[in-house]
């Protein structure tokens, strides 16, 4: 599997402010790979480094094997962009948006048309060709804008927060989309607040905080660098804290939290950690509702990392 | 490649209305309000036209009457207004419908109402013809037998300048209103540089970003955006030539080969202004906007636009100034070509508005190219 993006020791400052603080990235061919972190964290600041838009105070970025430069014509020719806020002409139709987007990589007609084509179908855009911008949706929006990214069947392609104010219908179809493109063989770098977008999409995430690379792989690895295994939450009325107090006592627990009658444990390893709970509660007859369980989330995972929530 | 630029930049420049606007309909419509205000100033307080008068006799003079007759005859410099008494005369005075009365008695006297032009020249005839008079008078008397010679003399009119026809252009001075309105307009052309431009700066649009990402030289985007921009408004100003022209009779010459020449250079400075503003960093597009405005205002009022006079008090105290406003440049080129009737100060001006074109231009490639930009 070759290396698609090489990114050493990048360093960008915009005056006292330290946005890229010895950052370090290896993504390789076929992934999906997650940049993931709070707003202000360096995420998009990162893209428009590798893309060549941005000058950088230190570091190097290798880009298909090569140094990316802005005059690097044939490594842009295999890259796809699909920017944060929606970058069509407002007085172009959805047709001759995408045309005019495709046309500045493929120069065959036929073949651009039939590119065109398929970006339209791929997202979705067939009832709409003719439509100026203005007239179509914010969810339509953001599938106009994929398509003008993508239409020229890029190799490797950056989604940066795509589905930012897009409703959950064009969200999932958006999501599905770039799973499609990777399945056709695109690297995707996606970065997102989103975190189940994330945690849906990625193979691989790098989590970032404050400009710095503070985690990086797989769902499963994250998970595995921080110490909480298991979240419990039961919907139970009217406990004391006296027995919140127990409860944290349990070997084991991380955390206990009670708000608006449900009770959240955390937990650090350990075995049959819900049946105790629930068996605690029973004999201090306490009635209980809903019960879940799951393993912790990449919620979690930043939390635990950064000491921050991630949508703060 | 350029095919494909060249025919979404052409979509682009008409769709976008206040373009549109600013580019086509507002000089055409600046040239109707002015033509309406001040259409026939220069017919009607300039340009030479035959005097009315009357003339009423009290006794008879036959040599002032043969006078006045030749001067109503030849070139019509009277235009003699039948009045059967004095009071009917000053009627007409009164009225506006003569500018004065010679009332022919022992001496010649002028009556007028008002101080003018017209008043003037009258008393400048009535003046010569007295001196002429006096002069064969005091010859039959003293010198009879020089008579002939004096006669001959009067009647050859010396004049130590000579008349020389140097174009068949207008002299009216309100042509060079219309000429800054093609100078204003040229320059606000601008507008859609800066669009043109903007929309490459990564750093100023997110339409720059992507078309930054393209596999393309600057070089393309940058001509064939000033090409499709230069094309489209020479067709909004060979448009407004054409109004100005055949619908409101503004009389601009012969020379229109090069006057489209004009036209064309002035889009092309007006759109590579617009393009270097536009590709200046770390401005928003409304600012890049208000910048040209400004710009394009002040050259335009300094060439002319608002008053007449202004490009002659700078041609006199700082004339490197008109040699690199460009809006100067193109009001001249036009009075040149009205003027006189070779080309050196055409050319000059030509070749002036092609190095700034240029210049511009190879700036904002400079200020474009391979940018990477300090923040996006």
């Amino acid at each position: 599997m070759s290396v698609v993006v090489n990114v050493e020791n990048l360093v960008k400052r915009y005056k006292e402010l330290v946005a890229l603080d010895h950052f370090n990235l290896t993504i390789n061919e076929g992934e999906i790979f997650g940049l993931l972190g709070p707003n202000g964290s360096g995420k998009t600041t990162t893209i428009n480094c590798i893309l060549s838009l941005l000058q950088y105070d230190k570091g190097t970025i290798k880009v298909f094997g090569e140094e990316m430069k802005p005059n690097s014509y044939h490594i842009k020719n295999k890259i796809g962009v699909v920017m944060q806020n929606v970058a069509v002409f407002d007085t172009f139709t959805v047709y001759e948006n995408i045309d005019y987007f495709c046309g500045l990589y493929i120069k065959d007609k036929t073949y651009r048309k039939q590119c065109v084509d398929e970006a339209i179908e791929f997202t979705g855009l067939n009832e709409y060709v003719k439509f100026v911008p203005k007239k179509l949706s914010g969810g339509l929006l953001r599938r106009l804008n994929i398509a003008c990214g993508i239409a020229h069947k890029p190799k490797l392609i950056f989604f940066d927060e795509p589905t930012v104010a897009v409703d959950p219908q064009s969200r999932n179809r958006i999501l599905e989309g770039i799973e499609q493109l990777n399945r056709d063989g695109a690297t995707i770098i996606y970065t997102s607040h989103y975190m189940e977008e994330v945690e849906q999409l990625c193979s691989r995430i790098a989590i970032m905080d404050r400009g710095k690379n503070v985690a990086i792989g797989t769902k499963e690895e994250l998970k595995k660098m921080i110490r909480n295994t298991e979240n419990i939450t039961i919907e139970v009325v009217g406990i004391e804290s006296i027995d919140i107090d127990k409860i944290r006592q349990f070997s084991h627990v991380m955390n206990v939290l009670y708000e608006k009658n449900m009770l959240k444990v955390s937990y650090e390893g350990g075995k049959h950690n819900l049946v105790r709970v629930l068996d605690y509660l029973q004999s201090r007859q306490l009635s209980f509702g809903r019960v879940y369980t799951e393993m912790p989330t990449l919620n979690d995972v930043f939390l635990e990392i950064t000491g921050t929530a991630l949508r703060d | 490649m350029f095919g494909h630029y060249f025919k979404y930049s052409f979509k682009a420049i008409f769709r976008v209305k206040e373009v549109l606007f600013w580019t086509l309909v507002f000089p055409i419509a600046l040239a109707t309000f002015m033509h309406m205000a001040f259409g026939n100033i220069y017919e009607r307080t300039e340009k030479a036209h035959a005097i009315p008068v009357s003339i009423i006799h009290l006794s008879e003079n036959n040599a002032f009457d043969s006078t006045v007759q030749a001067l109503s005859e030849e070139d019509a410099m009277l235009n003699i207004i039948e009045a059967d008494n004095m009071d009917k005369a000053e009627k007409l005075l009164r009225e506006g419908e003569i500018k004065g009365i010679f009332v022919v008695d022992k001496n010649i006297n002028l009556t007028v109402n008002e101080n003018g032009m017209d008043e003037t020249i009258l008393d400048m005839i009535l003046t010569s013809y007295e001196q002429y008079s006096t002069v064969i008078q005091s010859t039959m008397k003293n010198n009879p037998q020089n008579i002939e010679n004096v006669i001959k003399s009067l009647m050859t009119d010396k004049s130590y300048l000579t008349k020389e026809k140097t174009s068949d252009g207008s002299f009216d001075n309100l042509v060079t209103y219309f000429y800054a309105i093609f100078a204003m307009s040229c320059l606000f052309a601008g507008f859609s540089g800066v669009d043109r431009a903007s929309k490459m700066q990564a750093d100023t649009t997110s339409l720059g970003i992507r078309r930054n990402m393209a596999p393309n030289s600057k070089i393309y985007l940058i001509i064939s955006d000033f090409f499709t921009s230069l094309i489209v408004q020479f067709v909004f100003e060979v448009i407004a030539f054409l109004y100005m022209k055949f619908v409101l009779g503004v009389d601009f010459g012969t020379k229109y080969a090069a006057m489209m020449l004009v036209l064309l250079m002035g889009s092309g400075i007006g759109i590579s202004m617009g393009m270097i503003v536009g590709c200046v960093k770390n401005k928003t597009t409304d600012t890049k906007i208000g910048i040209t405005c400004a710009i394009s205002m002040c050259l335009s009022i300094m060439a002319d636009l608002v008053a007449n006079g202004v490009r002659n008090a700078i041609e006199h105290y700082i004339p490197i100034i008109n040699r690199i406003n460009p809006a100067a440049l193109i009001v001249d080129s036009f009075y040149a070509l009205n003027v006189y009737d070779n080309y050196d100060r055409f050319f000059r001006n030509m070749t002036l508005l092609g190095i700034i074109i240029f210049l511009l231009l190879f700036c904002s490639f400079l200020l474009v190219r391979r940018t990477r930009y300090a923040s996006v």
